[in-house]
């Protein structure tokens, strides 16, 4: 099959995938492109759920099933791996002290530390950002004179993450080199105002580029580890923290 | 039981999921597990694969809530949708072939079946056997080999003589007007 389908042979296919009923190659071209057409995946999503409604019998599962699947369930989330993050640009960690009271101001604000998972969704990021023109986007913006930089870094300094702030408040956060989460968790983004983080979105459990809106007066930025769905206030530890150039 | 969790949304459930509550997973599997199961069955002739389809897709869920998005469908639609594909992998892998073909020779012998058929008898069927008289003839007997027979879109037209691209298309549109006719019942969301 030519993977280099139209848009039209595309959402030809779209009923067939949604029913599983396409060959590997097909299903791989569909789902390149689904990845960057929201209208398309709103397609599959619309008629997965018709098909859905055409199972009407249910068999009623034999009692040792559930306890299958329990068996099979980690007790707690698998550890996160970084280590396999800490790769080519690895510097000596040198204590920086602007790094250091980013995460200083986070910790003092977080003292009591409880949080509440929100049930609706925060500010949700725009997701990933593929096509080629964001890529422009996010790199004009890095290049904008006005643009204030920010390098949010782990606690031992072996993981980098990127982001840019430009005046009227649009942020752009390089995400996508920090490892996928399992287990229900998910990356959140905060901004830190007046000495207190205010969520500028969830990043997802596959973080990538992010599109993000933050106060002009934020001074730091700071990534933590949440439960899926976002928290009002991040766990401690904040996972990764950076002085936004002033 | 919690009594909470028998009342929460699909959302809530899915927070309580993703924040390691087994009794949030015990109600979601409580709700679904038998439209899962069922649906795993009519792909795969045996039972003990169906099963672990099931186990698959719960765990999948337990380890990955995240990727359940509310704002896309239900959790329902959701599970149902990891299980056809579960199903639909291992009907097509080598080993499942002989399995296939023996449920295929199995079908032809106890004759064909119909959508309506498959379709239960309760309220929300009743309103789904309604929609489904807005499909031809032919549009029900692709959507049917193709969902529930495990299907691709080029042998359904072997299977139907029918050229493949016309196939293709009325999946489409079968789901579309199918879509368009529950809509006005309220089963699904616009």
């Amino acid at each position: 099959m030519n993977p280099r389908l139209g848009h039209h042979e595309i959402e030809e296919l779209l009923g067939a995938y949604a029913l599983d009923a396409v060959d590997a190659d097909e299903a791989l071209t569909l789902e390149n492109h689904l990845r960057g057409c929201p209208r398309c995946r709103a397609e599959v999503a619309a008629h997965r759920e018709t098909a859905a409604l055409l199972v009407e019998d249910r068999l009623e599962p034999p009692p040792e099933l559930w306890d299958r699947v329990t068996a099979g369930m980690e007790e707690v989330p698998p550890p996160i791996d970084l280590a396999q993050f800490a790769r080519a640009e690895r510097r000596p960690s040198r204590a920086t002290p602007w790094w250091l009271a980013a995460a200083a101001a986070v910790a003092v604000v977080l003292g009591a530390g409880s949080f509440v998972v929100q049930q609706q969704r925060h500010d949700q990021l725009q997701a990933a950002l593929h096509s080629q023109e964001v890529a422009v986007e996010v790199l004009a913006a890095f290049n904008d004179p006005g643009a204030r930089l920010a390098t949010l870094r782990s606690g031992d300094g072996q993981v980098h993450v990127r982001a840019v702030l430009l005046r009227d408040g649009t942020g752009y956060v390089l995400a996508d080199r920090l490892p996928d989460l399992s287990g229900g968790r998910v990356y959140q983004l905060w901004a830190m105002v007046d000495g207190a983080p205010r969520s500028a979105g969830v990043l997802g459990a596959e973080p990538a580029m992010a599109r993000f809106h933050a106060s002009n007066a934020t001074t730091a930025l700071a990534i933590s580890i949440e439960p899926v769905g976002g928290a009002e206030q991040p766990t401690l530890p904040v996972l990764l923290t950076g002085l936004l150039e002033a | 039981m919690d009594h909470d969790l028998v009342h929460a949304s699909d959302a809530a459930l899915i927070v309580g999921v993703g924040r390691w509550r087994q009794d949030a997973l015990a109600e979601v599997y409580r709700r679904h597990a038998g439209s899962v199961l069922a649906l795993a069955r009519r792909l795969l002739a045996s039972r003990e694969e169906a099963e672990e389809v099931v186990q698959e897709v719960f765990l999948r869920l337990w380890n990955q809530p995240e990727r359940f998005e509310p704002a896309r469908g239900s959790l329902r639609s959701y599970l149902l949708a990891q299980t056809h594909g579960r199903a639909i992998d291992r009907l097509r892998s080598d080993t499942a072939r002989r399995a296939r073909e023996e449920r295929d020779a199995r079908r032809t012998a106890t004759g064909a079946y119909d959508l309506e058929h498959e379709v239960a008898d309760l309220v929300v069927a009743e309103q789904v056997r309604a929609a489904l008289a807005v499909l031809s003839d032919d549009e029900r007997e692709i959507v049917q080999l193709a969902y529930f027979g495990g299907h691709t879109y080029a042998e359904v037209a072997t299977m139907l003589r029918t050229p493949a691209g016309t196939v293709k298309g009325r999946m489409r549109s079968a789901l579309t007007k199918l879509r368009r006719e529950l809509l006005t019942t309220g089963l699904v969301r616009p």
